[in-house]
């Protein structure tokens, strides 16, 4: 069967890009537009991995995701991956190792994402 | 944000220049000086007696003595008082000044009263009042003044104290000079203190004017700075979604379409990248902007920072057949400063070095002890910058013509991010260079920024 990718994020553009580019490497891909809907397609259909972008509607609303995520039953275990334009530039930077206990995310992808990196990080969380 | 004041405080932020530090340090100088005063009646009066001057010796001794004692328990209140506030030390001044002018029209008394010309002593005192003393308060002081002088005149004209004769000239029982002396003085003391209390407060008004332009320019200039942080991110966004699509495109079907098609679409994705690049250190230099001289206690090994930004640019390098040399000077110290802007900071130098190196070229890059900091050399051997040219290289999106010619990369922030970040640790950057001759940064970083 194939593997479900859940992609969070609210540019519905950057949405079908990473689609076609996770589908055309052998992968089933959800979406949702926003943080609450992510949420709850989560929980109903239980992706082997999910994609969260950081800034959504609000400002950090992706962090808010992430530990409500972290924070249920059904969906701790699923490997996060969170995308993020904000890079160093701004000052907060990001490290998952660093920030593990606070963010329990695997790992930070800067935006944009070249199609072969992103295959290749998806692939690697999902045990290929 | 309004916070409450106390009264004190407000009265502070009333007048600037009125406050307790201020009046504190006044209040020093007005010890010192009142010692000065001391030591100079001393010799006076020492002077009088040796031209044998007919004067109530024993109670002048006593009144210096009075006065020197008085400063003696001023100078020990002052050294032992801990914490002070506005109107602790407003009062504390106060006392000084009203025991002061006691003292001086004593000591008038005691040596010849009127026709002494000592009472020009009291302007002084008025002027001092007018500057300290905030709204028309010196007028109550200058007003005390005018009662002091002029019950010691007419009391000893009118016999109800005593003369001390300085001359033998009796001036004291003339009404007519009497008169004279007390308008000319009422005049001169009100007439001081009218001048001085309105230059003082147009000068409290303008210290107060210029600090809320102050306050205004700086409000201004954090808005200004998270509007460019807002817009570049919102900028950002579509960009991102241009180049992932294009990539996206390029990835799953490139090898499908034509040539020119393709080519296309990887030089569209190529411009999305230098345009995310642009934004990228604009966002960088807002970011450097808004943040300014902020202290941090991030402790920074310069030398692992440029080898750093040796090692970032060492795949380029190589490919172009460019050399680094690093001389790193023993004992170099460690700075206090944000490590990101430092790695900011020395990787676009580093990366100017290379990018407008010739091929095969040499970097040097020395790191020396100075006095207080950090002095960063990097040289190299590229295209060089001319005169004209170099007075701009640190405007925002200013790229001179020869290196437009050399390399079409660059968007002409990073050297004014450079020089941000410089400036926000209180450093120093200078420039050397001669078209063709290569180019040599000097970066002087002190060791604490925010002292």
């Amino acid at each position: 069967m194939k593997k479900k990718v859940l992609i969070i994020d609210d540019d519905i553009d950057l949405v079908e890009a990473m689609r076609m580019t996770l589908e055309e490497a052998g992968l089933e891909v959800l979406d949702a537009q926003s943080g609450k809907k992510g949420e709850e397609r989560a929980l109903r259909e239980h992706p082997d991995l999910i994609l969260l972008d950081i800034m959504m509607g609000e400002q950090d609303e992706g962090f808010h995701v992430a530990y409500h995520l972290r924070n249920h039953k059904e969906t701790e275990d699923i490997p996060i991956i969170m995308l993020s334009a904000v890079g160093q530039e701004t000052g907060f930077s990001f490290d998952p190792e660093k920030d593990e206990a606070f963010l329990p995310v695997q790992e930070f992808i800067d935006k944009p994402v070249n199609p072969d990196h992103l295959v290749e990080k998806v692939k690697a969380h999902l045990g290929y | 944000m309004k916070s409450k004041l106390s009264f004190s405080e407000s009265l502070g932020a009333q007048f600037t220049l009125l406050n307790a530090t201020m009046l504190n340090s006044r209040i020093l100088w007005s010890i010192r000086w009142r010692w000065v005063a001391n030591a100079g009646f001393f010799l006076l009066i020492l002077l009088a007696r040796s031209v044998d001057i007919l004067l109530d010796y024993e109670s002048v001794w006593l009144t210096l003595m009075v006065l020197a004692v008085s400063n003696l328990i001023y100078q020990a209140i002052y050294i032992f008082k801990k914490n002070y506030s506005l109107i602790g030390e407003l009062s504390f001044i106060s006392v000084h000044m009203l025991m002061d002018v006691l003292i001086l029209t004593w000591l008038i008394h005691l040596t010849g009263g009127v026709e002494n010309p000592l009472y020009f002593f009291y302007i002084f005192h008025v002027i001092i009042s007018s500057i300290i003393f905030p709204k028309n308060w010196p007028y109550l002081f200058t007003t005390f003044v005018f009662l002091l002088f002029n019950v010691l005149v007419w009391a000893e004209f009118y016999h109800f104290i005593g003369h001390n004769c300085l001359y033998e000239a009796r001036y004291h029982q003339n009404l007519y000079l009497n008169i004279l002396s007390v308008a000319v003085f009422t005049t001169a003391v009100f007439l001081t203190t009218h001048i001085c209390t309105s230059f003082m407060k147009l000068f409290r008004q303008s210290q107060r004017e210029v600090k809320q332009l102050n306050r205004l320019l700086m409000e201004k200039e954090s808005e200004k700075s998270s509007f460019y942080r807002y817009t570049s991110h919102e900028l950002k966004a579509p960009v991102v979604s241009i180049k992932t699509s294009i990539d996206a495109v390029l990835a799953s079907s490139g090898n499908g379409l034509p040539d020119q098609a393709r080519r296309l679409l990887k030089r569209a994705s190529a411009r999305a990248a230098q345009m995310l690049d642009m934004l990228k250190e604009l966002l960088e230099l807002s970011w450097e902007q808004s943040k300014g001289k902020q202290t941090t206690t991030d402790y920074v090994d310069v030398r692992e920072v440029l080898l750093q930004s040796v090692e970032m640019e060492r795949a380029v390098a190589d490919s172009r057949g460019i050399r680094f040399y690093t001389d790193f000077e023993k004992g170099v110290p460690g700075i206090t400063a944000d490590k990101n802007s430092l790695q900011k900071l020395f990787g676009n130098i580093v990366g100017n070095a290379v990018r407008y190196n010739r091929d095969g070229g040499t970097i040097h890059i020395r790191a020396e002890k100075k006095e207080n900091g950090v002095s960063v050399t990097v040289q190299d051997e590229g295209i060089g910058i001319a005169g004209d040219d170099l007075r701009k290289i640190f405007d925002p999106f200013y790229r001179s013509a020869a290196a437009k010619e050399f390399t079409d990369g660059g968007s002409g922030l990073g050297l004014s991010l450079v020089k941000q970040i410089v400036d926000n640790l209180g450093g120093r950057i200078e420039v050397d260079s001669a078209p063709g001759h290569g180019t040599t940064f000097t970066i002087f970083l002190p060791a604490e920024s925010n002292s």
